[in-house]
């Protein structure tokens, strides 16, 4: 089976803890279920249980359920017999048969149950379209082989954020220069990322780390353009800079 | 997650009171193992966030009540698991009937901004949502499952009380849903 593309897979592995609960619900959530069970609150959604009934009713239920099913399947049993007398009875015994008087003018002929291609059609049949010879023996086109060669970018924005989210875990372990390199690399890799800003303020960060005289002027350039950005502030702490008002 | 068996619960009481603990696997024991699971899977299959708490509570109260009807042998994921997926499709049709934009007033959203990893995780997160919320019913599970909750296809199979062949094909078309949902939002975004 095929696997899923890096991609594809990157962004599973973002979201895969991401429903995890918050650290007070498995408390609460016990307490409360354990008041619904003590007060009885057993009409949920699901089944009912035979295994909740008393073994006198368990056994009650399913001996009337053996006998309904036996009563089912007999009843399967005799319409599938009776129509299948009804046909025998009703179909006539030798297959259908051409008036006597095309017979006399024309030799008999077994009809084919499948009529035989004309001849154009079947030199288009011999003769393979482009499409044919462009596509792989075998490969289906169905709409979502269309959809997929038309649409599908090599650059997803889940695969822009893995590349973003290596860097800046580098760059909070403090290997900037390593930080720096994958930004580079980012950059290289999608020639319109849709992460641009993330990428300038991780960027900005990791040069104020080396150097924060050095990188002072990219990093407010940074916080001019996105003073709301997750990064703003690791930004202004990184470069000593003043909070924006 | 270690998979809990009837070795290491067996005559292991887990805090409960007498009586609560049924067969070889004790309420208590499941609960601590399997809430968070049950909860992912809640909010994987369609129930809105405001509902997750009390539909993974409803779980848990019928999860009490089938306790005898889980096997020694089975998958206590696999059982949790089908479980919870009639839980969710019972509070999918009350979250139609109150209506979305009620309850997402209902949700007290954080208003805190996170770091940059945070937010990457929230912005998969609803990527991920909207792609289960357009997948039905029986791909969703198998691809929840199998790409979420890492479980194997012959875990998947008896969870679903389907036959292995039948895994195989939902997910491979799931997949395939999903590589062509990427494609279409990076398309749409970039």
């Amino acid at each position: 089976m095929a696997e899923l593309p890096p991609h594809a897979k990157a962004l599973l592995a973002l979201a895969r803890d991401a429903d995890d609960p918050p650290a007070d619900a498995k408390v609460r959530v016990q307490r409360a279920a354990l008041d619904a069970i003590a007060a009885g609150n057993h009409t949920l959604v699901g089944p009912p249980s035979t295994s909740s009934l008393p073994p006198t009713l368990r056994a009650r239920f399913w001996g009337v359920a053996t006998n309904k099913a036996g009563l089912f399947v007999s009843a399967v049993l005799l319409v599938g017999s009776s129509w299948a007398a009804y046909r025998v009875l009703t179909e006539p015994a030798l297959p259908h048969r051409e008036p006597i008087a095309m017979l006399e003018s024309q030799p008999p002929q077994a009809r084919p149950l499948v009529e035989p291609p004309d001849a154009t059609a079947a030199s288009e049949r011999a003769e393979p379209t482009r499409a044919d010879q462009v596509r792989p023996a075998g490969a289906k086109l169905g709409r979502h082989a269309t959809k997929m060669s038309a649409t599908e970018p090599q650059d997803t924005l889940a695969a822009e954020m893995l590349e973003l989210l290596q860097a800046s875990a580098e760059i909070e372990a403090g290997h900037v220069h390593e930080g720096l390199r994958l930004l580079e690399r980012y950059r290289a890799h999608f020639a319109h990322p849709a992460r641009a800003q993330e990428s300038a303020g991780l960027a900005a960060l990791a040069k104020c780390q080396l150097d924060p005289r050095a990188a002072e002027a990219e990093a407010r350039t940074f916080l001019a353009a996105a003073p709301t950005s997750v990064l703003a502030s690791r930004v202004q702490r990184a470069c000593e800079l003043e909070a924006t008002p | 997650m270690q998979e809990v068996t009837s070795a290491t619960v067996q005559g292991v009481q887990v805090g409960p009171p007498a009586g609560r603990a049924v067969g070889v696997r004790t309420f208590d024991a499941l609960y601590a193992e399997h809430f968070e699971f049950v909860w992912r899977c809640m909010r994987r299959l369609g129930v809105h966030p405001s509902l997750v708490e009390d539909a993974a509570q409803d779980a848990f109260v019928v999860l009490h009540r089938r306790l005898s009807e889980l096997r020694p042998e089975a998958s206590a994921k696999a059982f949790l698991f089908s479980v919870a997926q009639r839980v969710a499709h019972d509070y999918r049709r009350t979250a139609q009937r109150k209506g979305a934009a009620r309850l997402d007033q209902e949700l007290q959203v954080s208003e805190e901004t996170g770091p940059f990893e945070r937010t990457a995780k929230a912005e998969a997160a609803a990527t991920l949502q909207a792609f289960l919320a357009q997948l039905d019913d029986e791909k969703r599970a198998v691809f929840v499952l199998a790409e979420l909750e890492e479980m194997t296809a012959p875990e998947i199979s008896e969870a679903l009380e389907v036959n292995l062949n039948t895994v195989y094909s939902r997910l491979r078309l799931a997949r395939q849903r999903f590589v062509e949902f990427l494609a279409a939002e990076g398309a749409r975004h970039g």
